[in-house]
């Protein structure tokens, strides 16, 4: 699975155990209006670092916070690259 | 800043004409601190508090913070509560009844100013315990008001916000400094987003914002971060790590950010305006206002900003011989900076009543 259908996975498991509605989930989605609360995106943000060994929040670089569905993805995108790369050249 | 031997916050806010122009701004209604000094939201019944043990108790659809109504009633007794005040009527529930009970109105009345016996307050803290059963926290004026330096806060135009409760300590810190200050404040709501929060900021030109790692990560989400341009962002309650200061630095580029370590019990033990994460080793055995010491790897910090006890204990328990707090909180050096080693500790943080004696 690519990172943005992970992502979408989990948001979505995450809408169901709180039994919450999701609006469509596009590119342009306010992260803070998609319907999870603030508790659900911590829980986001955990199961992202079970499921991708990665938490952006706490070790990217990137100095730009995600604001849409597609930033997030993004940040996790870059932030798998950068560890991809990071580990390539400690090889 | 204080006045001498002040003891209640309305001896700090002087005369009317010391407070013009100045607000505390709701979600829904604000106040200017001036009717507040002039005014009356009791039915002038003030003085009848005078002396006694007062819960304080505003209709809150979340509930308290850490105060869930299981545990309402002992912590009225435990508590010593011989007075209610309220906007509604908890002194109708069982179990939960005082002697006295002051109904507080949605709006103030102007009303002489009572003049009252000038007398230590004590404040009690509610914190979460690790059974459930909140911890109540004994402080006073001065240690809740010691880490607010004279001369601080002294711009005329400073707006204070913050994400916090301000039932918590962290909340009740940042409103004491507007307050003790020349600012006004902007009062964050349970039930707005982050979003409507730094709308609500924005609209008032904030100047000077507080919140927990957590709740800055939430406004960094938000498309309305960009509606303040505070001068000082402030973080404390959690740890803050690099990645956030980088981000809130990069956001707000003409802000100074600075992080702060608090605990109900501790007070507030050291703030760190240099931009990085942790806090510099020469801060461990220095002799001053804060005193800070590492044993067992375990944080451990003295000052007068500490709790006096825990309400029913005749000191604290929560101090060592020499009256250290032990803030059960893992330090380690790393290169020249002390880091703490939760992540994302629980606030443990708050308030819900006050005012005794």
């Amino acid at each position: 699975m690519s990172i943005m259908e992970i992502v979408i996975c989990e948001i979505q498991q995450i809408a169901a155990e709180k039994k919450g509605n999701l609006p469509p989930l596009t590119d342009d989605l306010v992260l803070l209006e998609s319907g999870l609360d603030s508790l659900g995106i911590a829980i986001l943000v955990a199961r992202l670092e079970e499921t991708l060994g990665l938490d952006p929040f706490t070790e990217s670089d990137d100095i730009s916070y995600p604001v849409t569905l597609g930033d997030f993805v993004r940040f996790y995108e870059n932030a798998a690259k950068s560890r991809d790369v990071a580990s390539g050249y400690a090889r | 800043m204080l006045p001498n031997r002040a003891t209640s916050l309305r001896d700090t806010l002087g005369n009317a004409s010391d407070c013009s122009g100045r607000f505390l701004w709701g979600a829904t209604a604000s106040v200017s601190l001036r009717d507040l000094l002039c005014g009356t939201s009791l039915g002038g019944r003030l003085r009848e508090l005078s002396g006694r043990s007062v819960l304080i108790a505003t209709r809150d659809p979340r509930g308290t913070p850490d105060l869930s109504s299981e545990h309402l009633s002992a912590v009225i007794a435990k508590g010593g509560v011989d007075a209610i005040v309220s906007d509604w009527g908890l002194h109708q529930r069982e179990h939960c009844d005082a002697p006295l009970h002051v109904r507080c109105g949605p709006t103030i009345t102007r009303a002489p100013r009572v003049q009252v016996d000038p007398q230590a307050t004590e404040w009690v803290l509610l914190t979460s315990g690790t059974t459930g059963a909140p911890k109540m926290l004994v402080h006073n004026f001065a240690s809740l008001t010691a880490p607010i330096k004279s001369g601080q806060n002294q711009e005329t135009d400073v707006v204070w916000g913050t994400f916090y409760d301000i039932r918590r300590y962290g909340g009740l810190q940042i409103l004491l400094r507007a307050i003790l200050g020349r600012g006004s404040f902007v009062l964050s709501s349970a039930d707005e987003s982050a979003g409507d929060y730094l709308g609500r900021l924005g609209a008032h030109a904030v100047t000077h914002i507080s919140g927990t790692p957590s709740h800055w990560r939430r406004a960094l989400m938000s498309p309305a971060v960009r509606a303040i341009a505070p001068r000082y962002v402030r973080l404390s309650g959690e740890i803050a790590d690099q990645a956030i200061l980088n981000a809130l630095r990069s956001c707000y580029p003409q802000a100074s950010i600075g992080h702060a370590y608090a605990s109900t019990e501790a007070g507030v033990g050291f703030e760190v305006n240099d931009g990085l994460e942790g806090f510099p080793p020469s801060t461990i055995g220095a002799r001053g206002e804060v005193e800070m010491k590492i044993e067992d790897s375990s944080l451990r910090i003295r000052s007068a900003r500490a709790a006096d006890r825990h309400v029913g204990e005749e000191g604290p328990a929560f101090v060592d011989d020499e009256g250290f707090v032990d803030t059960g909180d893992v330090v380690e050096l790393r290169g020249d900076r002390y880091l703490i080693q939760i992540k994302f500790k629980q606030n443990r943080s708050s308030t819900c009543f006050g005012n005794s004696n």
